[in-house]
């Protein structure tokens, strides 16, 4: 009983934390970065190498990815990869595009509790406090927020990329200036 | 406290969903080959290396065996937290035990995120809302917030603004810092 006890009081701290400790092999052992370069390269092999094939690809994995770890994990591990790739590509706006649209969709963890600590505490407070019953269950995240998630990703690649990426532009010359940054690192 | 609440149907079925996530593992971290990419990717960017240093693997082959086991936890932990096939606690155990078990991390580094900030920040969280609950706060901020908004529309979207504001300024204080991830 005193063992129920403990994990039902201090569950959710224990599932935040492990999850972490869980999401966190997949950084240092290589999976995360595995995953990342796999969608990339069939990305590649379905024409969605540049531009907006390359914006809408990648923050689509950066989205995902974020509900199953955290958003500063996310990016530290897709920013890297698809920075350089985006400078390569030689499309006006680079790599701030590209960087955008991994961080931005880097914000839309909403269909697993363990994404974020504040999804973890809401399912954690969810409970009414007289009978003690649960209010919210972990599933009502999946059932609300990946409908809610996939409104996000549409929101974004609607009307982020085509609207407002266009309408307030990107600064002159930053599409040279990163490529001379890039040639100067890689020589 | 009931943490399990009142599903029905297909998601009441535990055993079903923890064969299922059990099934998931299994597959992808024993029986599906590893794939050669991957071996590449570890071996390109150091991750064996490292892993070698760490004392957890020999070779590139046992490394990339780790990982895959890694890549197995991933879909059998989702199963398990979205469908609450165990206690969220003990799945919140599983993780780093399974770390430990099958050697994923240096025992040290396993340890080291219990002892960060965010299972005190979130057990402070419960204490304050406790406190709340406690002293009938609750109902009195209740009251004052339905005291100056009416209906059901115009607390939502005062209180979804008001989030949306602060929580741009303000981050979560237990997130792990990029460096720290890498």
């Amino acid at each position: 009983m005193i063992m129920m006890g403990f994990f039902t009081e201090y569950g959710i701290p224990i599932t935040y934390s492990g999850w972490m400790q869980y999401g966190w092999p997949l950084v240092p052992l290589g999976s995360a970065l595995w995953l990342a370069t796999t969608f990339l390269n069939a990305l590649s092999q379905v024409g969605m190498d540049k531009g907006y094939g390359l914006w809408v690809g990648m923050s689509a994995f950066s989205g995902l990815v974020t509900n199953f770890m955290s958003d500063a994990a996310t990016v530290a591990l897709i920013g890297p990869i698809v920075v350089p790739m985006g400078i390569m590509t030689q499309v006006a706006g680079e790599p701030w595009a590209i960087g955008m649209a991994v961080a931005l969709a880097s914000s839309y963890v909403h269909f697993l509790i363990v994404g974020s600590p504040a999804n973890a505490l809401t399912f954690a407070l969810g409970v009414y406090p007289d009978t003690n019953k649960r209010a919210l269950e972990a599933i009502d995240f999946v059932k609300y927020g990946f409908g809610f998630f996939i409104l996000s990703m549409l929101l974004l690649w609607i009307i982020g990329f085509l609207v407002i990426y266009p309408t307030v532009g990107f600064p002159e010359g930053i599409l040279e200036q990163a490529t001379k940054v890039l040639e100067t690192a890689t020589r | 406290m009931d943490t399990h609440g009142e599903k029905r149907g297909l998601f009441a079925k535990k055993g079903l969903w923890i064969g299922i996530g059990a099934g998931i593992f299994i597959l992808i971290a024993f029986i599906l080959p590893t794939p050669q990419s991957l071996v590449e990717v570890m071996e390109k960017y150091g991750y064996v290396e490292k892993m070698i240093e760490w004392e957890i693997a020999n070779n590139a082959k046992e490394a990339s065996d780790k990982t895959m086991i890694v890549l197995g936890i991933v879909p059998m932990a989702v199963v398990f937290f979205a469908i609450e096939a165990l206690p969220i606690g003990v799945t919140g155990l599983l993780m780093p035990l399974m770390a430990y078990f099958f050697g994923l991390l240096p025992f040290n580094m396993i340890g080291k995120t219990f002892a960060g900030d965010a299972p005190l920040f979130m057990l402070g969280v419960f204490a304050l809302g406790a406190t709340v609950v406690e002293v009938g706060f609750h109902k009195r901020l209740a009251v004052w917030l339905l005291g100056w908004t009416k209906g059901f529309w115009v607390p939502m979207i005062v209180l979804c603004f008001s989030m949306s504001i602060v929580g741009s300024f303000m981050s979560a204080p237990e997130h792990p810092r990029p460096v720290d991830a890498m």
